[in-house]
C-alpha cells in the first residue's frame, strides 16, 4: 500500500498527520523528525522559562500517541537527502521510501555572524532543548538581541525569574514586524516599567568574554552580561529540499501552490518552511504562525489524499501577553503597506488601546493593547473582506444588526 | 448536533439572568463576568443580544489554538476544550466573532458553553423565551415560519414580536 | 476576593474635600440590624449627618446603599437606595433605582458608597474592583447627562454610571441622580446634593463576583420566588404593560393628578392615553438586573413633531405627571421625559412645580412678564420651554427650581396651588378619587408626598368605593388571594376582614411600609407582582441562603421597621412637625368627581396608623416602648 511520509513534527506536520488519519484509517503514515520528542507547542516555550507553563505542559502529544493513531515514527533522525526519482529519503542511519511526501521541516533560529557568538552563554529559543539549556545555565544578566514576539516573551520570562534584562533591537521600535510604532512604544513602556532596559536602533557588534559571555558591545555602548539570547529571526529549513530540486520562492521559503504542492510531483510542503499567499494582499509571505501552519497542514493532507482543497491564504494573528496585558496584532501593519493608502482608526478607553488600519474601505490590520470584547468580530470582518460602508449600513439598522449580531461589538472600533 | 441553543434577541430584555445562572452553575459564584453566555447591551438602541459559543462546524477557535486543546465532540457536535492543556493565551478568543470564548480567571483558562450536558441553565432561567434549547427539526421549522412571516410582511403580527 | 458571603463585605467612604478614602468592614451585627440598602443608609446618615445642617453644604453625606440580594440571582434583585438629607424637604432624602449599578458596585467589592465633603473642582469617581480614583470632571461639567454618558461610556465601556445633569449642577432642588441613560434616583433632590459636592459622576466597574453562602439554597429559593411571582394575578398585566396598568383604572376613578389636582381626570384622558395608543409607541420590554417582569418599555416615535425620539420610557409616574398633571400630549410626555433625563430632574417634581406655575398663571398671580411667555395646561411647547428654564434657572425657572413649597412662598396666595406634602411634590394619584392604603401612604411616607413607599400588596384596582369612613378599603378577592399573602396570620386576620371584605388601612399601611422598606433594604423591586407574593418568609430564606446569616422573617421585618423608625427620628430631629402630615388644603376643601377628603376622618386614620406603629397618637413621635423593642432607645 502506498504510504505518506511527513518530515517534521511541529504544528503543520501533526495537523497533516491528524487530518490524513481522520479521512483515511488505512494509509500508512511515517513521521520523521530530528528531535526525539513528541509534538510540543513552540509558542509556549518562553512561558516555560518563567515557570508559568510547566515543561510537561508543553507537550501536546505523548510518544505513545503516535502508534495509537497508526503513525510510525522515525524521531531522532536527520534526513540528509531526498531522492525524488526513487522516492526515498536518505539519512545516515537508514533510507525511507515514500509515495507521497509532506515537507514540514519548519524553521530554525539564526545567530548573525557576530564575533563571540560561539562563547558559552549564547542561546536561541526555538526548541525544548534550547529551554533546557537556558534553564541549566542559570542566567543572571541577560541581553536579548531582537525584539520579535519570541524576544519580548523571553525577556519578560527571564525578568520575572529574577534576571536583569536588556533588549537590543536594530530597528527604531520593538516588535517591528508585528506592531506599528505607536503601539510598539506603549508596549516598550510596559517593559521598561518592569525594569527591562529597552534599546532600539542599536546594532550588536560583538560579544566578548573569556570562554563565557561577559560583554555585549553595540554601536552605542557596552553591556556587561553573562547571557545572550538571540531572537533575531529565523531561517526556513529548506536546504535538503532545495538540493533535491524543490523550488524556492523569492523570500527563501519553499514555493507551493494553493494546494500546498511543490514543483515536484508527490511532494507537498506546509508550515514555517513555505512561502504562502497573504490572504489580505495576495502577495507571498513567510507566515511563521501556529494557526496558519495548522491550516496548511490540513490542506496539504487533504490534497495528498486526492481531495482538492485550496488554501485561503495566510493571515497574521499574534497575541502577546506582556505582564498580564494582552497585545494583539492581526492582519498587516503600516510598514507593510503603502502609507498614503491607509486610513487609521485609533482610539483608547480604560480597557484597550486600538489601532485599525483600513485600505480600500476594508479592514487590513488591527493592533490592540489591553483585552476587550469585539476583537474577534473585527478579525472576522477583516478575513471576510467586508467593506466598512456595508458594515456601517448593517450595524446602524437595528433590525439588520440583530441578524448579524456579531457585528455589534465591533462597532466602537470602526467609528470614523 | 441534535439540539441547539437558539437565541431570539427580539425577546431579550437584557435582564442578565442567563449570565448569572451560567456563572453560578459553572463557578459557584454570582459573577456575570465569568458567564459563558453574555448579553451584548446597547441600551440607547434598545438592543439586547445574548452571545455565546455557536459550536461552529469548523470552529475558528480550534484552528487558532496554540495548544490544540479545542476539538469537536463527535457524539454531541459540541466544541469542547481539554482545559488541562489550556495556557490561557486567548488566541481562540480573538478568532471567535461571536464572543463565544470567555476567560475564567479562577482557573486561568478560556472556557466556552457546553450546553450544561444537555440541560442548559441559561435556558431554564430565561424569562422571555429569548433562549430556547430545541432540536434541529424544530429549529428549522422556526426559521421557516419566521422567513415565511417576513416574506408575507406580517412579521409584526408574530406573537411577542412587535418590532 | 472577600471572605464574606452574599455581602461584598466593605463600605467605601470617600471624602471629596481632602480626597481621603477608607474601607470599613461590615460587621455581622450591623448587617443583621440594617440588612443593606435603605437600612444601611438610614443608620449611616442618622449617625453621621450633623443636626440642622444645610443639605447643600459639605457636611451632608450622600450614601449609595446596595440591596443585600443584589448581584444574586433572586428575581428582581437589582435595587440600590441613595440617601442624604434632602435639599427639597429638609428631611431624610432617599430614592431607589434598579438597573445594573448596584450589581457592579457590589462586584467591585462594596455594599455601600459613602460620599462626604465637597471637591474643590468638578470631579468624578472611578471605582474598579476595589480601587478608587478621583478624576477631573471639568470637561464634563455643563454637559447634559446623555452627552456625559456618551463620553464616559466610550472611556469605560463596560461600566455603570451614576451621574447628574445640568439641573444637579445648578442645584435645582429636585435634581436627580441619573442611573445610566434612562433611570434615576429621582425623588427628594439627591442630584443637587451631588452637585453641591462638585461630583459629576460615579463610574463603577466590578468583576470580582459575590460568593453565595449556599448555592443550592439560593437556587432553590430563587426558583420558589420566581414561581410565586409568576403565579400572581398581577404578573401578566405587568409583564405586558408595565406600570401603565394603573393609568386607566385611576382615570376612571377620577383619581389622577389632572391639571394640578384640579379635575381627577382630564376629559380626553381615556382616548389620548388609551393602551393601543401607548402601545403604538412601545416596542419591546427592558429589564433591570435579574428581573423576570421587564416592566419598562422601549419607545420610538416614528412620526410627527417628535419623530426620531427613542428611549426607554412610558413608566406611569412621568407619563401621568406630564400627561395628566400638566395636560401634555402623549408624544410630548416622551419629549419631556427625554428632557428630564438629559437635565437630570425628578419628573414628578418638575411636573408638579410646573403645574403649580400654570395654575398660578391662570389665577393671574404669575404674569406673562414673569415667565416671558404664556403658560397653559396642555401647551406642550410652553411647558417644555419652562422645563428648560427651570433646569437652567433662567427667569421664573430660578424660582421654580427651588421646588413647589419654596416657590409657592414667593407668590401671594401661592400656597393654595402648591401640591406637596412636607415639601415633596405629590405625583400621579389623587387621594380624593380613591382613598386607600396607597393614599394614606402619601401622608405617612418618610420622604414626603410620594406614593412609592406604601402600597397595599393586594390592592384591588377593580373597586373604588369608600363606605367605611376612610378606615377601610375594599378587599375584593377570594380566600385564595388572602392565603397567598405572606403575612403573619394574626396580623393578616387583623388587617383583612374576609367577612366584610375589607382591608384596614392603618394596619395595612404599616405592614406595607415595612414590607417595602424591607424590599428597599434587600434590593428587591416593589412592583405589584413582587410585593404581592414575596414576603418576609421567602426573603428570610433567601437572605440566609445568600449571606449565611441566620435570620427569621420576624427579625427581617423588624430590621425594616428599625430603619423606618430611625428615619422618622431623623426627620423629627430635622424639624418635622405633626402638622406637616397634611394634604394640601384643596384635598379637603375642593371636590373632584364629587369627592373630597374629610379632614377629621383622615386625621383619625393617621392617629390609628401612629398607634399601630407604636408612635404617639398626636405627635407621631416613636414611643419609648417601640424604640426599646427596636434597640433604638438611646436615640429618642
Amino acid at each position: 500500500m502506498k504510504n505518506i511520509v511527513i518530515i517534521g513534527n511541529g504544528a503543520a506536520a501533526n495537523s497533516a498527520a491528524e487530518t490524513i488519519r481522520k479521512h483515511d484509517l488505512e494509509v500508512p503514515i511515517v513521521m520523521v523528525a530530528r528531535e526525539n520528542l513528541p509534538e510540543y507547542s513552540a509558542c509556549a516555550l518562553p512561558d516555560c522559562l518563567s515557570g508559568w507553563v510547566d515543561r510537561s505542559q508543553l507537550f501536546i502529544k505523548q510518544l505513545t500517541d503516535y502508534p495509537q493513531m497508526g503513525i510510525q515514527t522515525r524521531f531522532g533522525l536527520e534526513i540528509k537527502q531526498i531522492d525524488t526519482r526513487e522516492r526515498i529519503l536518505i539519512s545516515d542511519q537508514e533510507t525511507i521510501a515514500y509515495d507521497q511526501l509532506i515537507l514540514a521541516t519548519g524553521s530554525r533560529a539564526i545567530i548573525p555572524p557576530v564575533p563571540g557568538r560561539d562563547l558559552l552563554g549564547n542561546f536561541v529559543v526555538k526548541t525544548v532543548g534550547d529551554i533546557d539549556a537556558i534553564l541549566a545555565y542559570k542566567a543572571r544578566k541577560v541581553v536579548v538581541v531582537g525584539s520579535g514576539n519570541i524576544g519580548i516573551e523571553v525577556a519578560e520570562a527571564l525578568q520575572i525569574s529574577g534576571c536583569q534584562v536588556t533588549i537590543v533591537e536594530l530597528m527604531e521600535a520593538i516588535l517591528p514586524r508585528i506592531f506599528d510604532q505607536e503601539p510598539a512604544g506603549r508596549i516598550s513602556r510596559i517593559l521598561s516599567d518592569r525594569g527591562i532596559q529597552v534599546l532600539t536602533g542599536e546594532r550588536v557588534l560583538k560579544i566578548s568574554g573569556d570562554q563565557r559571555v561577559e560583554t555585549v558591545t553595540t554601536d552605542c555602548r557596552s553591556i556587561a552580561c553573562d547571557t545572550v539570547i538571540w531572537a533575531a529571526g529565523v531561517k526556513q529549513n529548506v536546504e535538503v529540499a532545495s538540493a533535491a530540486g524543490v523550488k524556492l520562492g523569492e523570500l527563501g521559503g519553499i514555493e507551493v501552490n494553493s494546494r500546498m504542492q511543490t514543483n515536484i510531483d508527490g511532494i507537498y510542503a506546509c508550515g514555517d518552511c513555505i512561502e504562502s499567499i497573504d490572504m489580505l494582499t495576495g502577495y507571498p509571505t513567510l507566515s511563521l504562525l501556529w494557526p496558519n501552519a495548522k491550516r496548511q497542514g490540513q490542506i496539504a493532507a487533504l490534497n495528498c489524499l486526492g481531495q482538492e482543497m485550496a488554501y485561503e491564504g495566510a493571515v497574521s494573528l499574534v497575541a502577546e501577553d506582556i505582564y498580564g496585558i494582552t497585545a494583539v496584532s492581526m492582519g498587516l501593519i503600516s510598514r507593510a503597506l503603502a502609507r498614503e493608502e491607509i486610513r487609521v482608526l485609533e482610539g483608547q478607553d480604560n480597557e484597550l488601546y486600538w489601532r485599525v488600519l483600513v485600505m480600500d474601505d476594508r479592514i487590513i490590520g488591527m493592533q490592540t493593547i489591553g483585552m476587550s470584547y469585539g476583537l474577534g468580530a473585527v478579525m472576522a470582518l477583516m478575513k471576510n473582506r467586508t467593506p466598512l460602508s456595508e458594515f456601517h449600513r448593517v450595524a446602524a439598522d437595528p433590525d439588520l444588526a440583530r441578524r448579524v449580531a456579531w457585528y455589534l461589538p465591533a462597532q466602537r472600533f470602526l467609528q470614523e | 448536533m441534535n439540539k441547539h441553543l437558539i437565541i431570539d434577541s427580539v425577546k431579550c430584555t437584557g435582564c442578565g439572568l442567563c449570565e448569572l445562572a451560567c456563572a453560578i452553575n459553572k463557578t459557584g459564584q454570582c459573577q456575570p463576568y465569568l458567564a459563558r453566555i453574555k448579553i451584548w447591551r446597547e441600551e440607547t438602541r434598545g438592543i439586547f443580544v445574548p452571545m455565546t459559543c455557536q459550536h461552529c462546524d469548523n470552529p475558528p477557535c480550534a484552528s487558532a489554538c496554540l495548544m490544540n486543546v479545542i476539538t469537536k465532540d463527535p457524539a454531541t457536535g459540541l466544541t469542547i476544550r481539554r482545559l488541562e492543556g489550556c495556557i490561557g493565551c486567548r488566541a481562540c478568543q480573538l478568532a471567535c466573532p461571536f464572543e463565544g470564548c470567555s476567560y475564567d480567571y479562577l482557573q486561568e483558562v478560556i472556557v466556552n458553553c457546553d450546553h450544561c450536558g444537555g440541560n442548559p441553565e441559561c435556558v431554564k432561567y430565561c424569562p422571555t423565551g429569548a433562549l430556547r434549547y430545541i432540536s434541529t427539526a424544530e429549529a428549522l421549522d422556526l426559521e421557516r415560519s419566521a422567513e415565511a412571516a417576513r416574506r408575507c410582511g406580517i412579521a409584526g403580527l408574530v406573537k411577542g414580536d412587535r418590532r | 476576593m472577600s471572605k464574606s458571603r452574599g455581602y461584598a463585605g466593605q463600605i467605601l467612604e470617600v471624602n471629596l474635600s481632602n480626597r481621603d478614602s477608607k474601607r470599613n468592614e461590615l460587621a455581622t451585627k450591623f448587617c443583621r440590624e440594617y440588612l443593606g440598602g435603605i437600612g444601611f443608609n438610614a443608620k449611616l446618615i442618622s449617625d453621621e449627618v450633623p443636626a440642622g445642617i444645610d443639605a447643600l453644604s459639605p457636611e451632608n453625606i450622600l450614601v449609595f446603599g446596595v440591596g443585600t440580594m443584589v448581584g444574586s440571582i433572586f428575581p428582581t434583585a437589582s435595587r440600590t437606595e441613595v440617601s442624604a438629607k434632602s435639599p427639597l424637604t429638609g428631611l431624610f432624602g432617599t430614592s431607589n433605582s434598579g438597573m445594573f449599578f448596584g450589581t457592579q458596585l457590589k462586584n467591585a467589592g462594596f455594599d455601600a458608597l459613602v460620599i462626604k465633603g465637597r471637591a474643590e473642582k468638578p470631579v468624578y469617581l472611578f471605582i474598579e474592583d476595589g480601587e478608587l480614583s478621583v478624576q477631573d470632571a471639568s470637561r464634563l461639567w455643563g454637559k447634559d447627562s446623555w452627552e456625559t454618558l456618551d463620553i464616559l461610556r466610550k472611556q469605560y465601556p463596560a461600566a455603570e454610571v451614576a451621574l447628574i445633569g445640568p439641573a444637579g449642577e445648578n442645584l435645582v432642588r429636585f435634581a436627580c441622580i441619573e442611573n445610566g441613560y434612562y433611570d434615576a434616583w429621582a425623588r427628594t433632590g439627591l442630584g443637587a446634593v451631588m452637585g453641591s459636592k462638585n461630583l459629576k459622576a460615579i463610574v463603577v466597574r466590578g468583576t470580582q463576583g459575590i460568593t453565595p453562602h449556599s448555592v443550592e439554597g439560593l437556587l432553590k429559593v430563587t426558583g420558589k420566588a420566581r414561581q410565586l411571582i409568576e403565579s400572581s394575578p398581577f404578573f401578566k398585566p405587568f409583564k405586558s404593560y408595565g406600570s401603565m396598568n394603573a393609568a386607566m383604572p385611576y382615570g376612571s376613578f377620577k383619581a389622577l393628578n389632572a391639571n394640578n389636582f384640579s379635575q381627577g381626570c382630564l376629559p380626553d384622558w381615556k382616548e389620548d392615553f388609551a393602551r393601543p395608543k401607548v402601545e403604538e409607541l412601545t416596542h419591546g420590554h427592558i429589564a433591570c438586573q435579574s428581573c423576570i417582569i421587564a416592566c419598562a418599555h422601549w419607545v420610538e416615535i416614528k412620526a410627527g413633531k417628535y419623530q426620531g425620539l427613542r428611549m426607554k420610557d412610558m413608566e406611569v409616574t412621568p407619563t401621568v405627571s406630564f400627561g395628566s398633571g400638566c395636560g401634555m400630549s402623549l408624544e410630548a410626555t416622551v419629549k419631556a421625559a427625554e428632557m428630564g433625563q438629559r437635565y437630570g430632574m425628578d419628573m414628578a417634581s418638575v411636573a408638579g412645580v410646573m403645574a403649580m406655575a400654570i395654575e398660578l398663571f391662570n389665577r393671574g398671580i404669575i404674569s406673562q412678564e414673569d415667565v416671558g411667555y404664556d403658560l397653559s395646561f396642555g401647551d406642550d411647547d410652553a411647558i417644555l420651554r419652562l422645563m428648560d428654564d427651570i433646569a437652567r434657572r433662567q427667569g421664573l425657572g430660578a424660582v421654580l427650581a427651588e421646588g413647589t413649597m419654596r416657590a409657592a412662598q414667593q407668590f401671594a396666595g401661592g400656597e393654595a396651588s402648591a401640591m406637596h406634602v412636607k415639601g415633596l411634590e405629590i405625583p400621579m394619584i389623587d387621594p380624593r378619587g380613591r382613598w386607600s392604603t396607597w393614599s394614606l401612604g402619601i401622608l405617612t411616607n418618610i420622604r414626603g408626598g410620594d406614593h412609592l413607599r406604601c402600597r397595599n400588596p393586594i390592592e384591588n384596582l377593580r373597586f373604588n368605593e369608600n363606605k367605611h369612613d376612610f378606615q377601610k378599603e375594599r378587599f375584593g378577592y377570594d380566600r385564595k388571594m388572602y392565603e397567598s399573602l405572606d403575612m403573619p396570620d394574626e396580623l393578616k386576620a387583623q388587617a383583612i376582614d374576609l367577612e366584610n371584605d375589607t382591608v384596614d388601612i392603618a394596619i395595612m399601611s404599616r405592614w406595607a411600609e415595612d414590607l417595602i422598606n424591607l424590599f428597599n433594604s434587600v434590593g428587591v423591586c416593589i412592583r405589584p407582582p413582587v410585593e404581592h407574593r414575596i414576603g418576609p418568609t421567602i426573603l428570610a430564606e433567601a437572605y440566609t441562603a445568600f449571606t449565611g446569616i441566620k435570620i427569621s422573617p420576624i427579625e427581617l421585618m423588624q430590621s425594616a421597621e428599625r430603619a423606618w423608625n430611625l428615619i422618622k427620628l431623623f426627620n423629627l430631629r430635622e424639624g418635622e412637625l405633626p402638622e406637616d402630615s397634611k394634604f394640601p388644603r384643596r384635598f379637603y376643601e375642593e371636590a373632584v368627581g364629587g369627592k373630597n377628603l374629610d379632614e377629621a376622618k383622615v386625621q383619625e386614620v393617621l392617629q390609628q396608623y401612629y398607634q399601630v406603629r407604636g408612635w404617639d397618637m398626636l405627635t407621631g413621635q416613636p414611643g419609648e416602648e417601640k424604640l426599646r423593642e427596636l434597640g433604638l432607645s438611646n436615640l429618642s
